[in-house]
């Protein structure tokens, strides 16, 4: 741990990326070099397991069952792994991460129930929202009004 | 759908009544369409005061998402939409943390499941119609980010087009829409955290890079100034800014949507034991990515200016442009570029960490949607991270090429195997003969053709064979795979026009999929292509 907090006293021994490889840096020389060793052209289908061990691509995969899932009710046969697909991306969706409270969170729905949340959530940080709301025309019926007594 | 699902259904749909309760007295909710990370679609139907009963895309957000966020979603749709293929808003409804979108409903097919019925001249009008919304929306400085088929409804039978979904969506330099302002990447690094955002018709340069040259200090010195630099991050970005009013705050707020967080995922094939990054740096690296965001790239031209305006200092070591990596450079910050979107469908700037990113990228999104259309291959790149994804890239375009390209957007790129850029045309049309299966199952041709094709590329995938096998090749090896599909078949894929694709086509793909932004097609100009030359 020490030797963290003092990178240079460690030894800078360079180590050499085996063939075939790419690397991706910076001009600037500022940021953590990109590479990967070995690349794989059907990389997607042979990391399956990676989905559920790779916490920063969720929201890829996320997007991607949702686009198998729509596939599904469109064409009224489910496919293969569908319904996994289907599951997985109900798990995946319990968390994530609050933009509003600024923190991770594992279950969805107990954290919009926090109190920080609720505070957030009856808060004027939506009145930019409510601002546009504003500039729409409501061109609906409301039927509350007929069913407050009043008969059409 | 299977009959838990519609009880599960009906129970989603019972608690959107309960969250929104406005809902219950304006619409009667028909059923679910759509379901992401971020929101679920409804079907609804609401009587308009004309009295015409009228169906409606009923989009509720998932309620962890910015006010900021919904509002600059809301906009875009609003200032947008409703022309030129461009989804419009009719209302929307909140209540609390619950927001719900009210949309013109647009019936609309898979795009996996078309794809192979297509004809040419379909094709031509799908790809000119999404043009025409990528034109709209990029006249008001809109960056789309999600270019793919599932955000771009089409109605076949209507020849309705609709671009949907500005969830992930950032404005540029000088957007039209107010609340992408806001939404502007700032530059990593904490000098101009305090100044408000320069809006010009130039990309602020205030990321000064060290110069290669003072590259070789190394002293203690120079580690301890990283370090309390990096101190600095963790400080200035924190402090008191959970107010979200100020600008920068708000700004802070929208890194990444697809949460970039621990982004360097491309060391996992390496064979190398990397030096893991303290838990310190680690957690700075967290912090830039998910509250402060988007650098404004340094471009050559910033390269010679002052080091004294330099906001942030890396320690230099000797691995730049070289077969290797230490622990100084993989100690160092992640850099934090704009990354939302979905994969497979990134251009080489997003792959790369590219600071700078314009309306090119959602060209590129249209290329990889057009090489889908013309080669009958979707997804066309399915790559598990950033580093395989431009690995897969450069097996068609070409190494050179692709370094070539980088060096334009402000990245050394090395590749230990010299790639040769393949030739569209023969790529799609070798890709497309996989699309002649005999008769069967649907679902059964539709993954032995995935099957088919995905052989072909790995056969042309020049990583690893010594010599990249030509496609010819590939396509006789279809060809034996396959018995001869009926010639019902071919003569129906011919009269589709697919036997007559005009080099037009290719010559388009080519420009949407120019590895270099700067140079890539814009949406007006590929309007115009020849290839559309009939059309309005
Ligand atoms: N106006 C609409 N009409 C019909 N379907 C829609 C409409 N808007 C969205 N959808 C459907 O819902 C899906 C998800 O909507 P989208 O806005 O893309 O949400 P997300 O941000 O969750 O991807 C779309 O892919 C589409 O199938
Ligand atoms: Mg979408
Ligand atoms: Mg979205
Ligand atoms: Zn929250
Ligand atoms: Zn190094």
């Amino acid at each position: 741990k020490s030797e963290s907090k003092h990178p240079a006293r460690r030894k800078v021994k360079p180590q050499k990326l085996k063939s075939p490889y790419i690397k991706v840096e910076d001009c600037s020389c500022q940021y953590r070099p990109l590479y990967l060793v070995l690349p794989q052209f059907r990389s997607f289908q042979n990391t399956t397991s990676n989905y559920l061990v790779e916490v920063d691509k969720k929201a890829d995969v996320g997007q991607k069952l949702a686009e198998t899932k729509q596939s599904i009710n469109k064409t009224g046969h489910v496919q293969d792994g569908a319904n996994n697909a289907n599951i997985k991306l109900k798990e995946q969706k319990k968390h994530g991460y609050c933009e509003c409270c600024l923190k991770k969170y594992d279950s969805l729905e107990s954290h919009i129930l926090s109190p920080q949340h609720k505070n957030y959530s009856e808060s004027a940080y939506y009145q930019v929202v409510d601002d546009l709301i504003s500039t729409f025309e409501f061109d609906f019926v409301d039927w509350s009004k007929y069913k407050n007594g009043r008969k059409r | 759908m299977s009959s838990g699902d519609t009880a599960g259904v009906a129970k989603e749909i019972e608690k959107l009544y309960a969250a929104v309760p406005q809902l219950r007295n304006i619409f009667y909710i028909k059923s679910k369409i759509g379901e992401g990370t971020f929101s679920s679609v409804y079907l609804a139907i609401g009587r308009l005061r004309s009295g015409e009963d009228v169906t409606f895309a009923l989009k509720h957000l998932i309620p962890t998402s910015h006010p900021t966020r919904i509002a600059a979603e809301l906009q875009c749709l609003s200032v947008a939409g409703g022309e030129d293929n461009v989804m419009g808003v009719k209302y929307c409804f909140r209540n609390k943390d619950h927001v719900v979108i009210v949309m013109p409903y647009l019936e609309h097919e898979c795009f996996a499941d078309i794809l192979h019925s297509l004809s040419l001249e379909e094709t031509k009008e799908y790809m000119f119609n999404l043009l025409k919304a990528l034109r709209r929306i990029h006249s008001f400085g809109i960056v789309h980010r999600d270019v793919k088929p599932s955000n771009f409804l089409y109605n076949r039978s209507l020849k309705k087009f609709a671009l949907v979904d500005f969830g992930l969506a950032q404005g540029t330099p000088d957007t039209k829409i107010d609340l992408l302002k806001v939404l502007q990447p700032k530059k990593q690094g904490s000098c101009s955290q305090n100044h408000p955002y320069i809006i010009s018709g130039n990309w602020v340069h205030q990321n000064i890079p060290v110069l290669r040259k003072v590259n070789h200090v190394s002293s203690k010195q120079s580690v301890k100034k990283q370090w309390s630099h990096s101190g600095t991050h963790i400080s200035t970005g924190n402090h008191g800014q959970e107010g979200l009013f100020g600008s920068s705050a708000q700004r802070s707020v929208f890194g990444e949507r697809n949460f970039n967080v621990h982004s360097a995922v491309t060391t996992d094939n390496t064979t190398l034991k990397a030096v893991k990054p303290s838990k310190m740096l680690d957690v700075t690296t967290r912090k830039l990515a998910t509250r402060k965001t988007v650098s404004a790239k340094s471009t050559s031209s910033s390269v010679n200016k002052k080091a004294s305006s330099i906001c942030q200092t890396s320690l230099a070591c000797d691995c730049y442009a070289k077969d290797q990596v230490c622990n100084i450079c993989l100690a160092r910050t992640r850099q934090v570029a704009p990354r939302a979107g979905t994969p497979g469908f990134r251009a080489p700037e997003v792959l790369t960490k590219c600071p700078h990113q314009t309306t090119a990228i959602d060209m590129w999104s249209a290329g990889i949607i057009f090489l889908s259309l013309l080669s009958g291959r979707y997804h066309f790149f399915n790559a598990a991270d950033d580093m395989n994804a431009l690995a897969q890239i450069m097996t068609i375009r070409g190494s050179k090429e692709t370094i070539q390209a980088s060096k334009c957007f402000g990245k050394n790129l090395l590749c230990s195997k010299e790639l040769p850029s393949k030739d569209l045309k023969t790529l799609c049309e070798g890709l497309r003969s996989a699309v002649l299966l005999p008769n069967g199952d649907q679902h059964d041709i539709q993954k032995q053709r995935a099957a088919l094709q995905m052989q072909i590329m790995e056969n042309q995938d020049g990583w690893f064979s010594p010599e990249s096998s030509n496609i010819t090749h590939a396509s006789s090896m279809v060809a034996s795979c396959v018995s001869a599909p009926d010639n019902m078949d071919i003569e129906q894929s011919n009269h589709n026009g697919w036997d007559r694709v005009p080099n037009e086509a290719y010559h388009l793909l080519d420009r949407l999929l120019d590895m270099n932004p700067a140079t890539r097609i814009t949406a007006e100009e590929a309007l115009i292509h020849p290839l559309f030359k009939n059309m309005r």
